[in-house]
């Protein structure tokens, strides 16, 4: 061979090497080229799912009630630790259990998960260690009083609603989760991909509740007070605004604890003489009874269908007829039932249904009880008298509270509502409550007639103790028998007092109910004065979902300010109750409590008030510009709800006292 | 003339030695840039840290506030200061004036 062949076949086999070499670039690059890009990606990259922070729930107020915060839990691996003694005296100080840090400082094991979750700031010096290992988790995080507990529910460890609120509205307050591309370096370690971020989870809208937080301290301060002195089983508190149906209180308390669940949705009772208001008012929505109709008081005694109807001895001379307004100030058994029998049992059970007794009110709760309003197929001859009385039918504090309402807003009555506005979390509003009116029960008179007969329960009827000396409160209080097993048990009250505040163009409407006090169990001795602790301690609070400026107007005149009950010599025996829950020295109080309403002099500029505090102006009937120049002026930040045209209302109300600077929702009306 | 011309003909391998330069300052530049924004995502990513777990701690201290000003902590302090509730007869309300 010569020297040119052997060069040409080394040149061709270089050529052929060359061509393979090429050939297996190209199979590699075009025919393998994505399975092998995949195979990189997935040795490069991991993705890893980030839990969407669920939405917050906020009281009317704007307060937080709950939220969700990143936390960590912490995992150590002890053979990785170089210092397992300092490593154990660093868990101590941030307050792990001693039985756990042993364990997680035995050399013997391999792996050790910590329980509980831990703000990453608080462990910092523990993750500084090497072999502690932090897992980021996401915690809901409840800011608020026991009492709202049950109604906001809870989520368990994975973030999924449980009950409740959080149940109830899961779809709105989950967000979406969003997904996050790690990089791994030639160590192993991962780190957020700088090229690719991924998707960011995007949280779950805001619910603001129609809760007013001062009103749910009072309640539940209240009725904690008024359980422990009674030495009650326990009672539930509803302060709802009748004039919109919003709650803004519930509070509940079984065996001297908060309860469990939201018991004045979910437990009913038989409400005793706080439902003969109902039936009155039936009775003159049909004209089947006029206020100054009499029948025989029948002195004391009255039997009807082989039951023996009592009434108790009424505070002086005994009258020989009652009309349907002694029967409603006197809580008389043997006036109402005679009135009854004025119903046919349809017209009775249909204005009970209509007063929305019987079914759900339609609160976003999901344990809400119906209550019991049976049907007149299935009455006894003596369920007529009985229903009138407040027996043989059942309600929720909530359905009371809602039937009253009823009366207090000129006969409508309403939805009650829970959720005042949804909004996402840039701050956008998806919904806003509206009134919302399920029927017309009474006309807007006998609304109002029945208005006054309820005042004159306090008055001078058997709620004086709930009387206030300087506005006039309508109610109505109920001692019905207690159910224990599905019988009376003896000795046993669920002493009740229906408030409305105050009693003309009511603001407020205040169901309290104890169950089983000791002693006196009368309603008008017992819940009647817990509605009056409420409304005192409402009226000196900062913001208590009070209208300041119409209250000037309902106000009694100075002169005719009225004596506390007990200066007035009434019959009704005071109850223990009746006493404050803090109670002023006497040389604190002037013996002339007589209120001062002071009327300032009309200026051509909105007089500033003291820089921390000061009134929200009355801005009604304002253009909205003259509004938001007149909030703006009185120092507050302006937030415009809805609307274009005049403006209705602020959130504070006008006349209640809000710090320098806080916001000022202003609504309108299109 | 002549002489100019020549002297600006670049050689093959001053023009492989040109490219080569190039290339070793893109992929300079690119392992830079990536190595900068890995740095930059590592300090990111521990600044979403602690606004995290300063959040969880405001959190913690708005509940913390919550109960501070509860009626139920509270009320034990006024009663001890011999304060109490006003009764309504003592609560002035002062009337706005209304342009």
């Amino acid at each position: 061979m010569t020297r040119q062949r052997r060069i040409g076949l080394v040149h061709a086999a270089l050529a052929l090497f060359a061509l393979a070499v090429i050939a297996k670039s190209v199979h590699v690059q075009l025919v393998q080229g994505h399975a092998w890009a995949e195979l990189a990606k997935r040795q490069h990259f991991t993705a890893t799912q980030l839990q969407a922070p669920r939405g917050l729930i906020m009281d009317a107020g704007g307060r937080v009630l709950a939220t969700t915060r990143d936390v960590v839990r912490l995992e150590v691996a002890p053979h990785e630790v170089r210092d397992l003694r300092k490593l154990r005296r660093a868990m101590l100080a941030a307050g792990i259990e001693q039985t756990w840090a042993d364990r997680a400082t035995d050399a013997r094991r391999a792996w050790v998960t910590l329980p509980g979750r831990y703000i990453a700031e608080d462990v910092a010096a523990l993750t500084a260690t090497r072999g502690v290992y932090t897992t980021p988790v996401s915690d809901r995080t409840y800011t608020t009083s026991p009492g709202l507990r049950a109604l906001l529910g809870r989520v368990d460890g994975d973030g999924k609603p449980v009950d409740g609120l959080e149940l109830v509205l899961d779809s709105v307050l989950r967000g979406a989760d969003g997904a996050s591309r790690l990089v791994r370096d030639v160590h192993g370690r991962s780190f957020a991909s700088p090229t690719s971020p991924g998707q960011a989870p995007r949280s779950g809208n805001s619910v603001v509740l129609t809760i007013n937080h001062e009103l749910q301290d009072i309640a539940e301060r209240t009725l904690g007070d008024a359980v422990a002195r009674l030495g009650a089983d326990g009672g539930d508190i509803v302060i709802i605004d009748p004039r919109n149906g919003d709650v803004l209180a519930m509070a509940g308390e079984r065996n001297g604890t908060v309860a469990p669940s939201v018991t004045a949705v979910t437990e009913p009772f038989e409400p005793g003489s706080t439902l003969k208001p109902l039936i009155a008012s039936a009775l003159l929505a049909q004209g089947r009874a006029t206020v100054d109709d009499k029948v025989p008081a029948r002195g004391g005694t009255y039997q009807l269908h082989g039951r023996v109807i009592h009434d108790e001895p009424h505070p002086g001379a005994t009258p020989s007829h009652l009309t349907l307004g002694d029967v409603i100030r006197l809580s008389s058994n043997i006036g109402i039932a005679q009135f009854a029998e004025r119903l046919s049992p349809a017209d009775e059970f249909e204005s009970l249904r209509d007063f929305g007794l019987g079914m759900p009110t339609g609160l976003p709760y999901s344990s809400e009880a119906s209550g019991t309003l049976r049907p007149p197929s299935a009455w006894s001859r003596q369920t007529p008298a009985s229903m009138a009385m407040g027996y043989e039918v059942s309600v929720t504090p909530l359905q009371l509270a809602m039937a009253y309402a009823a009366i207090a807003n000129g006969g409508e009555l309403l939805e009650p509502v829970l959720v005042k506005e949804i909004r996402t979390p840039d701050g956008t509003l998806l919904y806003q409550r509206a009134r919302r009116v399920v029927r017309r029960v009474i006309p807007d008179d006998v609304a109002k007639t029945m208005r006054g007969l309820l005042a004159g329960v306090v008055e001078e009827g058997t709620a004086v103790a709930a009387d206030l000396a300087t506005y006039a409160l309508a109610g109505k209080t109920g001692t019905p028998r207690r159910t224990v097993d599905g019988h009376y048990a003896p000795m046993q009250y669920n002493p009740n007092f229906v408030g409305l505040f105050p009693a003309d163009a009511p603001q407020l409407v205040i169901v309290v109910k104890l169950s089983s006090p000791k002693g006196n169990f009368y309603g008008g001795a017992t819940a009647a004065p817990v509605t009056k602790a409420i409304l005192q301690a409402a009226l000196a609070a900062r913001d208590a979902a009070l209208d300041r400026a119409e209250l000037v107007a309902d106000a009694r005149p100075a002169s005719a300010s009225r004596p506390r009950a007990e200066q007035a010599g009434r019959t009704r025996p005071p109850a223990v109750a009746t006493r404050q829950p803090i109670t002023p020295a006497a040389d604190m109080v002037a013996s002339d409590t007589s209120r001062v309403v002071l009327d300032l002099p009309v200026r051509g500029e909105v007089t500033q008030a003291t820089p921390a505090a000061r009134g929200v102006p009355d801005v009604r009937g304002l253009t909205l510009r003259d509004a938001v120049r007149s909030l703006h002026s009185a120092g507050f930040r302006v937030q415009l709800a809805r609307g274009t045209s005049s403006a209705s209302a602020t959130d504070p109300a006008a006349g209640a006292v809000a710090s320098a600077g806080s916001l000022v929702r202003l609504r309108y009306v299109h | 003339m002549a002489r100019r011309a020549r002297g600006s003909r670049i050689g093959p391998r001053s023009l492989i030695a040109l490219v080569l330069v190039g290339f070793l300052v893109v992929a300079t530049g690119v392992i830079a840039r990536r190595t900068f924004g890995i740095s930059q995502a590592r300090t990111l990513r521990t600044l979403e840290r602690q606004r995290d777990a300063l959040d969880a701690s405001r959190v913690r201290l708005a509940a913390d506030i919550r109960d501070a000003t509860s009626r139920s902590r509270l009320m034990a302090v006024a009663e001890r200061l011999h304060m109490y509730v006003p009764p309504d007869s003592q609560v002035i309300i002062l009337k706005r004036p209304t342009r």
